[in-house]
């Protein structure tokens, strides 16, 4: 729109300038060049105005956000970074379900003694590996030992190795293996779907429980 | 229509599954992954779909997101699967569960929504044991056709042979009802399969062909198939005609509720008294957390020898872990003693399950079964086998070399054994059970037929056994019905007070009827009223092998009541309420269904028998 506005502007400027018309014409033309101007900067007005408001819409909680989305039913759809978003959040409430991963770190674990702290890490440690071994299969990126000597090639994959230490400028690379590294060799992540419910319910790590009865 | 796929369905008391074979000879049976929820936001897939249906509250309903990858379904109508079965456990009164063995339960009818047992729920909520079973398949038919959708086949031209699989020791009723419910679950026409002879299948195909090398002629095999719930036993005997390796089988047991999940739950019972002994107290909700690592434990200490204790820590609903969580071990002499000893006692052949207690009062519900002890189910089974085979001719040749005599018992042992069900991945219980058959056959050594897969073997032979269907080739087990069927007849005497008219029955169908087979009970007419609905009590058995159609018995005698048979003839032209001649003839449909006609011989016409839905 503003852009369309400027060419016409341009256009009207130049057809002013270098070609010579009747004079009525010529008034009129001026007239519209002056509106259109006109048009532009209101345009551009506005746009400084909404910047200006937006930060302050934020600070208002849920009513703004939720009348927007009634307003314009576009936005009820979640974008696809919202899904993924909604993906973490819930692959963390399986952790906390079966785990209780959530209930370990956000307690201070500070007062505790080693031995308390062992007797609950074993129902987060059993529950969390459930959960990793039914969506990931996790082998070791390197296939033999720890502390096995190894040497990489020049054209060695800097994702699947991390040299530490003295590092040479040329190969070979000669080193001792530190860690052997972890790779997903099967990815089967739970997935949220896209929907056009309110997805307020897929902030939530795990709800408030009440024993009814 | 050209069929195309061989599918396999393990449709299982505690976990379904779905395996697909392609239609070549050599081609290997697949698992097919099964959507499923994994809480009311997340969609998941998993080999195994728990039989399960959680009927969800309004509100759970408004506020899912989560959708299955099909059209179609709504949460009103339940939801199956993993998040099924987590959720339920938190409130049991909305969860349906074990609805095959409801099918089987003599005592209620299996189309009245009666599920979830004792629950509170209205009527109009509830479901019954064949709905349930709908759902499953449905569920099954679904993922099967996204499966397909995902391979780029055309959905809407799904063409297959389909094979569903029932424990042996199911009725005519429960297989007629699960039948019929992959019907109504869109699948079509089914055949069935004993889900023992499917991980007999299974075994074979996986072998590769081998499998001719490791059993021989004369070799009787056991099935030994223990569920999370149930136990079963099939013998099956190789025998051999022109050179080429026959298989029959020979006998099966009852269908016993026993399994994985009883194991669990006696060492969170043992665990919980132990806790309580020493002062310390836990709900119900840390039961239940201490029941599932009593399984994560049992399954650790089983894998490896060297551990001699499984530490588990059960901790409260609450948010800190710190104030509520209970610690406690589950020690390998624990584990011995309650599974190994209780339920695979060393016990003698002549050692036979403690009958159930006749009490005056007794709660309706699922037979559960009354001695744990699996050792002892497994002798009883062995002696009646023999019992069973002795009346006939072929079946007595065909375990002629391995029926033995020991503490004033005759049994039949067997010279291999084919494990199945997920407890046999530990393998101190197998080789207490390949210790105790070794200590009946007077110290000669069973063999272990190597299984590869506990879980999926029933699904992936299911699909073996479909494929051989479909193309005609390959082995197949000679079986036949499991069964023997009678009807009752009230013998004709003097009415004397306080005494019942003895019951005879006559058989109708005798064990090991084959598929597509036909028999006609001649020499002996019914008598039927036109335009009157007439009953039959019908009685079946899983002893008496000898019976040939026709026989007339005392319904006494190793019958178990199964249900009672109706049918109503249309009056015919010009003879209204009149007495007909007709005579009875019974069918093995090719897909394994039992059928019954009554049938007027002059006119030609006939009428089919329709089991009465069972229960008072």
């Amino acid at each position: 729109m503003e852009l369309l506005l400027t060419i016409l502007s341009l256009v009207l400027a130049k057809v002013l300038f270098f070609v010579t018309l009747d004079p009525p014409v010529f008034q009129l033309l001026q007239v519209l060049l002056i509106i259109l101007l006109a048009v532009l900067v209101l345009l551009k007005l506005l746009q400084w105005r909404r910047k200006e408001a937006t930060p302050e819409t934020k600070d208002i909680p849920a009513q703004k956000p939720l009348e927007h989305a009634k307003s314009a039913p576009v936005a009820a759809a979640p974008a696809p970074d919202a899904l993924v978003e909604a993906g973490v959040v819930q692959f963390l409430a399986r952790l906390q379900e079966k785990g209780r991963l959530v209930d370990f770190l956000m307690d201070d674990i500070t007062p505790y003694s080693n031995e308390q702290v062992g007797v609950v890490s074993r129902v987060v440690h059993q529950g969390c590996r459930e959960v990793l071994r039914g969506a990931f299969d996790i082998e070791p990126v390197h296939s033999g030992q720890e502390r096995d000597a190894v040497v990489l090639a020049g054209d060695f994959d800097a994702a699947t190795f991390r040299l530490v230490g003295k590092v040479p400028d040329q190969p070979p690379y000669k080193g001792t293996v530190l860690h052997r590294g972890w790779k997903a060799t099967r990815i089967s992540l739970p997935r949220v779907t896209e929907t056009t419910r309110d997805s307020a319910a897929r902030k939530i790590i795990a709800p408030a429980e009440v024993e009814v009865g | 229509m050209e069929k195309r796929y061989a599918v396999g369905i393990d449709l299982g008391t505690s976990n379904s599954a779905l395996a697909l074979a392609p239609a070549e000879p050599e081609g290997r049976a697949e698992v097919l992954p099964i959507p499923q929820l994994f809480s009311f936001q997340l969609v998941g897939e998993l080999d195994m779909l728990p039989s399960v249906l959680y009927l969800p509250l309004e509100n759970e309903i408004r506020s899912a997101a989560a959708s299955l990858p099909w059209e179609g379904e709504t949460l009103q109508s339940g939801l199956v699967g993993q998040f099924a079965r987590e959720q339920g456990a938190l409130m049991p009164d909305r969860l349906v569960a074990s609805a095959k063995s409801w099918l089987c339960n003599p005592h209620v009818n299996p189309e009245e929504p009666v599920l979830p047992w004792n629950s509170d729920l209205e009527a109009g909520q509830k479901a019954s044991p064949f709905q349930a079973s709908v759902r499953y398949l449905r569920h099954l038919r679904q993922a099967f056709e996204h499966a397909l959708e995902l391979r780029g086949e055309p959905a809407g031209s799904m063409t297959g042979e389909i094979v569903v699989t029932v424990p042996a020791s199911f009725d005519d009723v429960a297989r007629a009802l699960t039948h019929r419910a992959a019907q109504a679950a869109g699948w079509g026409e089914v055949t069935l399969l004993e889900e023992q002879q499917a991980a007999f299948y299974y075994w074979i195909a996986q072998s590769g062909g081998k499998w001719r090398d490791q059993v021989c002629p004369g070799d009787l095999v056991l099935i030994c198939d223990v569920g999370g719930g149930t136990a079963d036993f099939s013998l099956v005997a190789v025998s051999e005609q022109a050179g080429v390796l026959q298989l029959e089988r020979v006998s099966v047991g009852d269908h016993i509720l026993l399994g994985g999940d009883n194991m669990d739950l006696a060492l969170a019972y043992t665990l919980r008294a132990e806790l309580e002994g020493g002062g310390q107290k836990i709900d119900n909700w840390q039961f239940l957390s201490l029941i599932h690592s009593c399984r994560v434990g049992k399954e650790t200490l089983f894998a490896d020898p060297a551990l001699s204790a499984f530490p588990i820590s059960v901790p409260s609903r609450s948010a800190s872990l710190f104030a509520g969580t209970v610690s406690t071990s589950l020690r390998r002499d624990t584990l011995d003693s309650v599974v190994l000893n209780g339920f695979l006692p060393r016990t003698g052949i002549a050692e036979h399950p403690a009958r159930r207690r006749h009490l005056g009062l007794k709660e309706f519900g699922l037979d559960y079964a009354a001695d744990p002890a699996l050792s002892k189910h497994l002798a009883f089974f062995l002696a009646r086998s023999f019992k069973n085979t002795q009346a006939t001719e072929n079946l007595s040749g065909l375990v002629a070399r391995q029926v033995r005599e020991a503490e004033g018992v005759q049994f039949i042992c067997p010279t291999a054994i084919l494990f199945n069900g997920g407890v046999f991945k530990a393998a101190p219980l197998r080789e207490r059970i390949l210790e105790l058959l070794t200590a009946w056959n007077g110290g000669a050594a069973v063999v272990e037929l190597p299984e590869t897969d506990f879980d999926l073997a029933v699904a992936k032979g299911a699909a073996v056994y479909a494929r051989t269907r479909l193309m005609g080739e390959g082995i197949r087990i000679k079986a036949g019905t499991a069964r023997s069927y009678y009807i009752g007849l009230e013998s004709s005497m003097p009415a004397v007070p306080g005494i019942m008219p003895p019951l005879k029955a006559i058989c109708v169908v005798p064990q090991g009827m084959e598929e597509g087979s036909e028999e006609s009970l001649s020499g002996r007419d019914f008598g039927l009223i036109t335009g009157e609905l007439v009953e039959f009590r019908f009685f079946s058995s899983t002893v008496r092998a000898g019976d040939r159609v026709g026989d007339l018995i005392d319904a006494e005698e190793d019958l178990d009541e199964t249900a009672s048979l109706q049918v109503s003839l249309p009056p015919l032209e010009g003879r209204e309420g009149a007495m007909i001649p007709v005579t009875l003839h019974s069918v093995v449909t090719e897909l394994g269904t039992l059928e019954l006609w009554m049938r007027h011989e002059p006119s030609g016409r006939q009428w089919k028998l329709e089991f009465n839905v069972r229960g008072q």
